[in-house]
């Protein structure tokens, strides 16, 4: 008996078989049973009303297998006609029965189930079997694609009962009852014992057709579709076979030898050959021989064949590789079969691999470069065809479509999006980013198979430079000392990027390279070097028009180099870098670190855009630091021209921004000590303003700011001694214009103890604000001191002064030429598109002060008119 | 010193013919050792022709192989010789030579090739042969046969040939060599204009180019009377000739900001220029000349300044270009602080001003007075009493302010009428 099902299980649930009529109804009473006893064990000892609903599920049990044997007669006699309709009874009637089933809390019965799958499996293989489709009536032809789609509808629907039939049946099985358990054993058997060799065998299958399945993006995408792609079905189900193993992996099976896959697979087969009786495994592949019809026994030939292949590589592998190229071969498909099939295992582009998933697949195509790398002679290509696929002559180099480099490519990707779902915070995260580690070693290693068989011609253009961009954006965001790479990274950098440049075609990879070069600058501080470079890259002007993910690493350039010029004392740039980023409110957005806010705006596609684009926790450039440089920038440039515009009425802004932030600590009732960075640049700010150059120094250099800010600097005590520096100038600075009134002469020494500055230094500066106008006044020489010339206007003065407008356009009674020269730009058409957007802003402004309309106008026309 | 002598970093720019004349100046300075001065001269002179120079670097003792090399080299020559004979006698028949000088650039050379192929038997080769032996003798130092030559060869060549470049920089260098400055700066002119056409197949090597024309430039331009004038026009306001100093020879820096220093005319437009790019430049190339600019006007640390000025002396009179330009740009440049500080004081001692200008006193005021006299600084005066010098101070009153903005308002609105009349014609222009 035991073998007799033994066999049969293996075959039965086969995805060709055509059981015969005799074998069928063992198998369903078999299984009959089985679902009776088991209930008969779950409701055993319970009273009347149960077995009443026993009855009942019998019952219905009963009309779905009297059903499912109409559908076998109809099979055995190829009468679509008849096993469509079959099916569909078989499926109403099931949806009838199961509230029943419900009520007993058996979900889906195993027969129905396996019912459904051998219609499926003989749909689809009618289907792939030309001949035999041509072969059918008129009738039958038009039957076979309705049925082909409404199981696999179904099946959908089903969903986990269907894989589960397969995955589990160990869990089932302890549940039964004693007496049946050889039955149900064996049944378990088979279904074991097939699966993985059925996973080989499809394996091998997916081998012929490997070629275009590689593409695992059409994979992917494959549960969406329902046409006539004959690779489907096949896929489908190994997906379901893909599951259970990976089910199997998960639940820690003792079989799950996670070190590589492919070997995993073939010992599987193994396993469960020596698991079983010695006899079995000749007995079994017979059976499966036999039970074919004539037509299929020429594949399931091959496939076996292939198989042996497989195994007889596998045996080969660890003694004589080298000299049994043809096996390697073999199993360089294989295992370009199975880099892809795990790339399958995740079905949505947009979900992420699983991490270990992730870490099985860097394994094996490790193990494959590794073959490549030793083997010369086979040579790895896109660019060959399939008819000039090399596989069998020995004499020649084996040639096998297929890249390698892609499959690192599509690795480095699934890598960046475990990270991105990841959370960051957790100890996960970190344990995840041990991946990037090995990612690297891999790109590294990959690069040199590239640089070792570059001779050969084999690699696309476009990939070499992929591998070198995946490997310049590994180093790039990294301090020296954090990339593990012996040697100097910044020439490695340098090399890199050369080496892009003088290969890659398009511009976009050049633009990535240049944009990642400079970043790796700026973050070492080579503050000119990455400076020129991105002034010779024009970036500026082309960055509009590149695609997002350049834009935003062209933001995050900006940025770091904004911190570097910050660093190295060049404020004035360092505010112009961080402000374009900072002014808008959306920082974080800009640099791929956060969803917007707006999310109601954007449509669900986008949004899932958007995620995707996000940039990795480890990669992050710290904004809370960011923002509070940018605000002591603006502090060292706006205070002292704050002082200087003391008198004009409308002043000239130079960053929006922190004039929000002095204003809203302005509108606080009631002002605390500050708490976070920003009120202490404020704070500062505001001391500042009335000269204390020390107490404004306290609130931007002290134990909070430290650990808020400074301290995450790479070397961050010269930061600090800059930053002090320039307080103290820009002290003087503001100190000089706005106590200038009130002083007739200053000496140069009292200056210089005031703010402890050198007098040379106090010297110097004062001769820059005489030069460029800032400050009138002139130095004494003899007497070392500074006399001022400035007189307070008085109100009416100050008020004729503006009305004339000083410096040109900022002052508001430069409104009449200024708004006419604006008029006229605007019906020119052609206003300079640098000044553009701010000058409009301007006008809109001034709209609002002079109200804007003609109306408003004329009286003050007149007015000036009078003054000319 | 030698650390700001630029003859090293000029020389991969340069003809070896042309860094010979630096290597003869720099010898006797004796900034750098004199036996590696000779050593490098006498390797010099072995990659060329030159072999009698060569032979008088060694003195009595010439090694047999050298004197080899000059039986072969007059052998080549005579046998080039022979070949060009016929070559120029024919061009130097006066109707040929009519045409010749009447040539327009326009009609290209094709016009007289075919004139002289049908008169006399002309022939490419013939081209060919006049390019060889002019390379052949400007190897040999006789620059002026070289320079005769490549005159006729530019004349007959076409533009594409690939010699043509080259037969350029050869008679530009072959000018330069025999000191005929007019004829080196149409040659000069001639080569750029050849270049900045671009017919380069890379960006790079249009940049090589255009540092290459310069170097050979300095030549000409500081042996020119107008020639620093011409050079800041072409070093610093030619934008992609200044991108040219800055991505491939700062060191070029020096040059443009003695010129501009020492320009009388265009000082006042220049400077602020030159400042921003010094500036750019300073992490990249630093020289007292440089530095002296730096501090004056973007660190205003006179001292310093000063005490950069004082190198500068120093290394202009070891410079090849600039040795002539010494006493030029000590004044200009005392000049320029003078400025700077009657800019800043109100007043100062006549004594400090001497030491900062590196005066005694008296010559210090004697040079003020001729300051305020020829450059008519508004309000300066010698106290001489107290030995200070007072500037008039000159604020502008708030009336004054008022006054003068108003009479600007009229200007403005006066553009703005013209503006507004511009567009309107180009729109009717347009809609026609």
């Amino acid at each position: 008996m035991s073998r007799f099902f033994k066999a049969r299980g293996g075959s039965d649930s086969d995805t060709d078989s055509t059981d015969s009529e005799i074998e069928d109804e063992p198998k369903v009473t078999k299984k009959n049973n089985y679902g009776t006893d088991d209930l008969d064990f779950a409701a055993g000892g319970e009273d009347d009303e149960k077995r009443v609903v026993r009855a009942q599920k019998d019952k219905k049990f009963d009309e779905l297998k009297g059903i499912i044997k109409q559908n076998r007669d109809a099979k055995s006699n190829k009468d679509l006609n008849k096993l469509l309709t079959g099916f569909d009874t078989l499926t109403k009637a099931f949806e009838k029965s199961k509230a029943v089933f419900q009520r007993q809390n058996i979900g889906v019965p195993r027969f129905f189930i396996r019912s459904i799958v051998e219609i499926e499996n003989y749909a689809n293989k009618l289907w792939d079997d030309k001949e035999a489709k041509s072969g059918l009536s008129k009738n039958n032809a038009k039957a076979l694609p309705a049925l082909r789609q409404k199981v696999k509808k179904y099946i959908k629907e089903l969903g986990t009962p269907v894989t589960d039939y397969l995955a589990n049946p160990d869990e089932e099985g302890y549940e039964t009852p004693e007496e049946e358990e050889d039955d149900i054993e064996s049944e378990d058997d088979g279904v074991l014992e097939k699966s993985p060799e059925k996973a080989v065998a499809q394996a091998e299958t997916d081998d012929d057709r490997d070629d275009d399945v590689r593409s695992t993006s059409s994979w992917s995408s494959e549960p969406d579709t329902s046409g006539s792609d004959t690779d489907e079905d096949g896929v489908s189900k190994m997906e379901q076979l893909r599951r259970y193993f990976l089910k199997k992996e998960f639940r820690g099976d003792d079989k799950g030898d996670k070190k590589d896959k492919r070997k995993q697979r073939v010992i599987k087969v193994k396993e469960a050959v020596e698991d079983d009786d010695d006899d079995w495994t000749p007995v079994s592949r017979e059976k499966n021989v036999v039970l074919f019809d004539p037509k299929e026994e020429v594949t399931h030939d091959v496939m076996i064949k292939k198989l042996n292949e497989v195994m007889s590589v596998r045996g080969k592998r660890n003694t004589d590789r080298d000299q049994h190229v043809a096996n390697l071969r073999k199993l360089l498909e294989v295992s370009f079969a199975i880099i892809s099939a795990l790339f399958e295992i995740n079905v949505k582009i947009s979900d992420h691999m699983d991490y270990e998933s992730f870490a099985t697949t860097l394994a094996t195509v490790n193990n494959l470069l590794t073959v490549l790398i030793e083997n010369e002679n086979v040579k790895l290509s896109v660019t060959f065809s399939d008819e000039d696929e090399n596989l069998k002559d020995d004499k020649e180099d084996y040639r096998i479509q297929g890249s390698i480099l892609i499959a690192v490519q599509r690795l480095d990707s699934e890598l960046a999006k475990i990270l991105q779902n990841a959370d960051c915070h957790s100890n996960d995260y970190i344990e995840k980013l041990r991946g990037e580690k090995d990612m690297c070693n891999l790109i590294e290693r990959a690069e040199k198979y590239v640089e070792l068989r570059h001779h050969l011609g084999v690699f696309d253009k476009y990939e070499v430079c992929k591998i070198y961009m995946m490997r310049i954006e590994h180093i790039y965001y990294k301090y020296k000392d954090q990339c593990d790479f012996e040697g100097d990274v910044g020439e490695m950098m340098t090399y890199l990027c050369n080496k892009i440049y003088s290969l890659d075609e398009e511009k976009q990879l050049r633009q990535r390279a240049m944009l990642c070069h400079v970043y790796w600058l700026a973050v070492h501080d080579e503050w000119h070097r990455a400076r020129d470079l991105l002034l010779m890259s024009h970036m500026q002007a082309i960055v509009d028009h590149s695609d997002i993910d350049t834009q935003i690493l062209y933001n995050r350039t900006i940025c770091q180099l904004g911190l570097c010029a910050f660093r190295h004392g060049f404020i004035r740039e360092a505010h112009q870098g961080l402000s374009e980023i900072q002014n808008t409110q959306r920082a974080k957005e800009l640099l791929a670190q956060a969803i917007g806010m707006r999310q109601h705006e954007k449509t669900f596609e986008q949004e899932k855009m958007e995620r995707s684009r996000q940039v990795p926790y480890h990669m992050h450039i710290n904004v809370e630091l960011m923002e509070c440089v940018y605000l002591i920038c603006s502090m060292l440039l706006e205070i002292p021209h704050m002082a200087s515009c003391e008198f004009e009425m409308r002043r000239r802004m130079l960053s929006r921004s922190f004039h929000y932030q002095l204003k809203q600590s302005e509108k606080a009732s009631l002002t605390g000590p500050p708490e976070n960075t920003r009120e202490h640049v404020v704070a500062a700010s505001k001391a500042m303003l009335n000269g204390d150059w020390k107490k404004c120094r306290d609130y931007i250099v002290n134990e909070k700011m430290n650990q808020k800010v400074w301290n995450l600097f790479y070397n961050p005590e010269p930061v600090k001694v800059m930053v002090v520096r320039r307080i103290q100038e820009e002290s003087l600075r503001t100190y000089l214009l706005t106590y200038s009134t009130v002083y007739a002469t200053v000496s140069l020494t009292k200056l210089s103890n005031l703010f402890e500055l050198s007098k040379k230094d106090v010297h110097s500066i004062i001769s820059k604000m005489i030069i460029q106008e800032e400050l009138s006044a002139t130095l004494d020489e003899p007497t070392d001191c500074l006399i001022m010339h400035r007189i307070e206007p008085s109100r009416l003065q100050m008020l004729a002064l503006n009305l004339t407008g000083r410096g040109g356009f900022s002052g508001p009674g430069a409104w009449f030429p200024g708004r006419n020269e604006r008029q006229g730009d605007k019906q020119k058409g052609t206003g300079d598109r640098r000044t553009g957007p701010s000058d409009g802003k301007r006008g809109s402004n001034s709209g609002g002060v002079w109200g804007g309309s003609g109306g408003a106008n004329q009286p003050r026309r007149n007015q000036k008119q009078r003054a000319f | 010193m030698s650390k700001f002598d630029l003859t090293q970093r000029m020389a991969p720019f340069l003809d070896l013919h042309l860094v010979i004349p630096l290597l003869e100046f720099i010898e006797p300075r004796g900034i750098y050792d004199s036996k590696s001065i000779t050593e490098m001269h006498r390797q010099l002179l072995s990659k060329t022709n030159m072999i009698d120079s060569l032979m008088d670097t060694y003195g009595k003792n010439v090694p047999a192989a050298i004197e080899e090399k000059r039986k072969q080299i007059i052998k080549e020559r005579d046998e080039l010789k022979a070949k060009i004979d016929p070559v120029v006698t024919i061009l130097e028949l006066p109707e040929v030579k009519e045409m010749l000088e009447n040539n327009r650039e326009r009609d290209g050379n094709v016009r007289i090739l075919e004139f002289l192929a049908a008169n006399h038997g002309f022939s490419a080769e013939n081209v060919e042969v006049l390019y060889k032996y002019s390379k052949f003798m400007y190897e040999c130092g006789n620059y002026t046969a070289s320079s005769v030559c490549l005159y006729y060869y530019r004349n007959l060549a076409n533009q594409a040939d690939p010699n043509y470049l080259n037969a350029l920089y050869g008679k530009l260098a072959s000018e330069i060599l025999v000191q005929e400055w007019e004829h080196a700066r149409d040659d000069l002119l001639k080569l750029r204009a050849y270049i900045d056409a671009n017919p380069f197949e890379t960006e790079w090597e249009l940049v090589t180019q255009r540092a290459w024309l310069m170097h050979w430039a300095l030549f000409v331009y500081f042996n020119y009377p107008k020639g620093r004038d011409e050079i800041i026009e072409l070093f610093l306001n030619q934008q992609p000739y200044l991108n040219a100093i800055q991505v491939l020879a700062p060191h070029l820096l020096r040059y443009l900001a003695v010129a501009v220093v020492t320009s009388k005319s265009r000082q006042k437009n220049s400077l602020k220029d030159l400042i921003k790019v010094i500036d750019i430049e300073r992490h990249n190339y630093e020289d007292p000349v440089t530095d002296f600019l730096t501090c004056l006007y973007i660190k205003y640390d006179f001292d310093e300044a000063q005490e950069k000025l004082q190198q500068c002396e120093e290394v202009l009179s070891n410079d090849f270009f600039l040795t002539a330009c010494l006493s030029d740009f000590r004044e200009s440049a005392r000049l320029l602080i003078f400025e700077m500080f009657c800019r800043i004081h109100q007043c100062i001692t006549i004594e400090m001003l001497a030491r900062r200008l590196n005066m005694t006193q008296e010559e210090a005021e004697r040079w003020i007075v001729d300051l305020i006299r020829t450059y008519r600084i508004e309000g300066a005066k010698i106290d001489s009493k107290l030995g200070q010098v007072v500037m008039g101070v000159k604020s502008v009153s708030i009336h004054e302010q008022v006054m003068e903005n108003t009479k600007r308002l009229t200007l403005r609105a006066q553009q703005i009428a013209l503006q507004l009349e511009k567009s309107r014609q180009e729109k009717t222009v347009k809609a026609n």
